[in-house]
């Protein structure tokens, strides 16, 4: 499938281009962003805000986008259905027991907490698999997600860890995507 | 006061339900009417599965047959009792069936034939359902202080459940022959149809293999039998003597205002149901070391896991290939089936069988004890065709395996969710804590009851046709029902990081364990849809 076929969320697709085009700065401001709280860093704003959903208010959501935003500037390597963080550290083969602490910290994280873990383990993939891509648009569902009271995130993630060769049912999630309505096709 | 009087002929007794309401009715009106009545309403399986025995009874002495399948087959057609058989029957016996008369009442001893200083027994004694002694149950509060009237009706149908289901306390008291194992009965949609369902070919012999003497079969009303407390075992004369056997010898007591409040109460007439064959309503399970033992309710696991020894393929009976026998009673339907379709080859009007149900019945006594843990009535959609046709009898026992086999790779999914959850370090955790965080997990509660239900509707459903797309069908929901079943129960494990890795890691060892029967259903799949394509 190509990316033309790939419908994603417009920040994404922003963020992408930023990389199409090289625009190391821009990748640089995103990146004030870690290690500060959520909407924190001014830098951000010109790339995210125009982004925010217009017909309802939702903290959470933007935050989440912030986080995404920054992350991006660590790690900007995005492919549609390439995957969540953590099938990326295990196709890594990164098994050891400070991962395995790792993968719990995030996994008992909570919505304020989990940026800071996350900018932990983007950094463990970055270091040694600075060439594999994880779906940043599935990564914003999920983070926007995190405090669903079934965990169903959690679940996935922990499913990508530990038992990844279990095929996944269908209807067994929430189906993955943007959570408002503005999409945008990714060009090649 | 005249002596009173209640004659199970003309006084109604018999619990059934009418399109018009439940009633009551005599003998002499039950089978007048069978075929207006839907059925037994009869709340006590142990009762209704006696007083179904009992009218068999009379059913085969007073038509003195049916003689041959084909008899069976034009009484079936008639589609009601021609009453006249059965009223000169019961006018003959009429005398035998008053449950107060002084020298012969009914199913009882008289008087006479106790010791003076015999001691009154509390009538709860009679019912398993009752609370008394050792065996207290949820539904009734009677106990053995207090006095507890009950109407001739109710004495009457308790008597003959007392007669089948009653333990054997050590001492002098044996084992009642129904008490230990699973009896089976078919019904169909009228008491009529019921009746004749659960007859056999009959000619006043005994057809359960002791004796070959001709018209030597008869039951106890008939021969006037003496009710001797035997503690060794008497075989019976024959068919209706075996359904009609007396396992206790009780004497009703009556209050000086006519109320039945109590009873003297002996052993009755011993008989081993143990042994093979013995009642045509059991079914025989082979163990692993290839002996028969009775099919019994067993806790925790429905009828229907077993079902496959019902349908036990005749002629496969003492081979390799058999898992018991099948009750002798469905070879009647067998045979009869047979000849219900050769006389539609000729007949148009031939009226077929309808959707049966086959039941089982009996108690759960509690392990090593005298006493009833529980007492169960189960039922199934008895399809005919399966008792006549081997290739549907294996689809079923295909479908079983699979079930089992999903069971089984279910418990260890749960088992390692457990482990994982209670492992500390390197410390394997203590296995009864392993055991208790599994019972917790109640995989087996989500597993079998839903999936009870999707068994029903494969049975129904199966015939010749169909048996590769139901059996795809079935493999599906086994393995659906397995991945949900363990999902719920790991969905309340818990939702912590560890909580989640115990889980995956179940789920891990029941993606294994399903990974067989994933490529069983896979290649029914493709075959299925391979045939329909074509």
């Amino acid at each position: 499938m190509t990316d033309t076929q790939t419908r994603t969320h417009p920040l994404i697709g922003h963020l992408t281009r930023l990389v199409a085009e090289d625009d190391r700065a821009a990748l640089a401001a995103l990146r004030r962003g870690l290690g500060r709280p959520p909407g924190e860093a001014p830098e951000l704003y010109p790339h995210v805000a125009k982004y925010f959903p217009q017909e309802t208010s939702s903290r959470n959501y933007e935050n989440a986008m912030f986080t995404v935003a920054a992350l991006f500037g660590m790690f900007p390597n995005h492919r549609a259905e390439a995957g969540t963080p953590f099938k990326v550290l295990r196709l890594l083969d990164l098994e050891s027991d400070s991962t395995e602490r790792r993968v719990l910290s995030v996994l008992n994280a909570d919505t304020e907490t989990l940026p800071t873990h996350l900018r932990h383990l983007f950094a463990l993939i970055r270091s040694h698999g600075p060439d594999r891509h994880l779906d940043y648009g599935d990564l914003l569902f999920h983070i926007n997600q995190w405090d669903h009271p079934d965990r169903w995130v959690q679940r996935r993630w922990a499913r990508d860890w530990w038992a990844w060769s279990v095929p996944i049912e269908p209807d067994a999630e929430p189906a993955t995507g943007p959570s408002d309505s503005a999409t945008e096709e990714v060009p090649d | 006061m005249a002596h009173p009087t209640f004659n199970l002929v003309e006084e109604p007794w018999i619990p059934v339900a009418t399109k018009n309401g439940n009633t009551e009715l005599s003998l002499r009106d039950l089978f007048a009417r069978a075929h207006e009545v839907k059925g037994f309403n009869e709340p006590s399986p142990l009762t209704y599965v006696s007083v179904a025995r009992f009218l068999l009874a009379i059913t085969h002495r007073a038509l003195n047959g049916p003689e041959s399948p084909d008899e069976w087959v034009e009484l079936w057609q008639k589609g009601r009792f021609d009453p006249a058989p059965f009223e000169d029957y019961v006018a003959t016996w009429r005398h035998r069936f008053d449950l107060f008369d002084p020298e012969k009442p009914f199913a009882q001893a008289p008087l006479s034939e106790f010791s003076p200083t015999e001691k009154t027994k509390p009538l709860s004694k009679l019912a398993l359902e009752l609370a008394s002694g050792t065996n207290p149950t949820l539904f009734d509060h009677t106990s053995d202080d207090g006095e507890v009237f009950i109407s001739p009706a109710e004495a009457t149908r308790m008597l003959l459940a007392a007669m089948n289901y009653g333990f054997g306390e050590g001492g002098i008291y044996r084992d009642t022959t129904l008490v230990r194992f699973m009896s089976f009965l078919v019904e169909g949609e009228s008491l009529f149809e019921t009746l004749l369902l659960n007859l056999q070919t009959y000619v006043g012999k005994s057809i359960l293999g002791a004796r070959a003497l001709p018209n030597l079969d008869a039951p106890w009303w008939e021969t006037d039998a003496p009710l001797t407390e035997t503690k060794d075992e008497t075989l019976p004369l024959g068919l209706t003597d075996h359904l009609t056997r007396r396992g206790r010898k009780v004497h009703l007591q009556l209050n000086d205002n006519q109320q039945i409040v109590g009873m003297l109460y002996r052993p009755g007439i011993a008989f081993d149901s143990s042994r093979e064959r013995s009642d045509p309503f059991f079914a025989w399970r082979t163990s692993k070391d290839g002996s028969l033992t009775p099919m019994r309710f067993r806790l925790g696991r429905a009828l229907w896991r077993d079902s496959e020894v019902l349908f036990q393929w005749k002629s496969d009976e003492g081979s390799g290939n058999a898992v018991g026998i099948r009750p002798s009673f469905l070879d009647h339907l067998e045979e009869v089936a047979i000849a219900m379709a050769d006389r539609l080859e000729l007949h148009d009007d031939t009226k077929p069988l309808p959707h049966l149900k086959i039941m089982a019945f009996g108690v759960l006594p509690k392990s090593g004890r005298a006493a009833v843990d529980l007492w169960r009535m189960e039922q199934l959609p008895l399809p005919v065709a399966l008792l006549r046709n081997r290739e549907l009898v294996a689809t079923l026992r295909v479908a079983l395996e699979f079930a089992e086999d999903a069971a089984r790779a279910l418990k260890s999914a749960g088992r390692r969710l457990a482990m994982s959850l209670l492992t500390e370090g390197d410390r394997s955790p203590d296995k009864n804590d392993v055991a208790n965080q599994l019972s917790q997990l109640r995989l087996d509660e989500r597993f079998w009851p839903p999936l009870e239900l999707q068994f029903h509707r494969f049975l129904t459903d199966l015939d010749g046709q169909n048996r590769e797309e139901r059996l795809f069908m079935w493999m599906d929901e086994v393995l659906r029902l397995t991945k949900r079943a363990y999902d719920d129960a790991a969905h309340v494990v818990g939702v912590d990081a560890r909580s989640l890795k115990a889980q995956m890691m179940g789920l891990r060892t029941l993606h294994r364990g399903l990974k067989e029967l994933q490529e069983q259903h896979d290649q029914k799949k493709a075959y299925v849809e391979g045939d329909i394509a074509s």
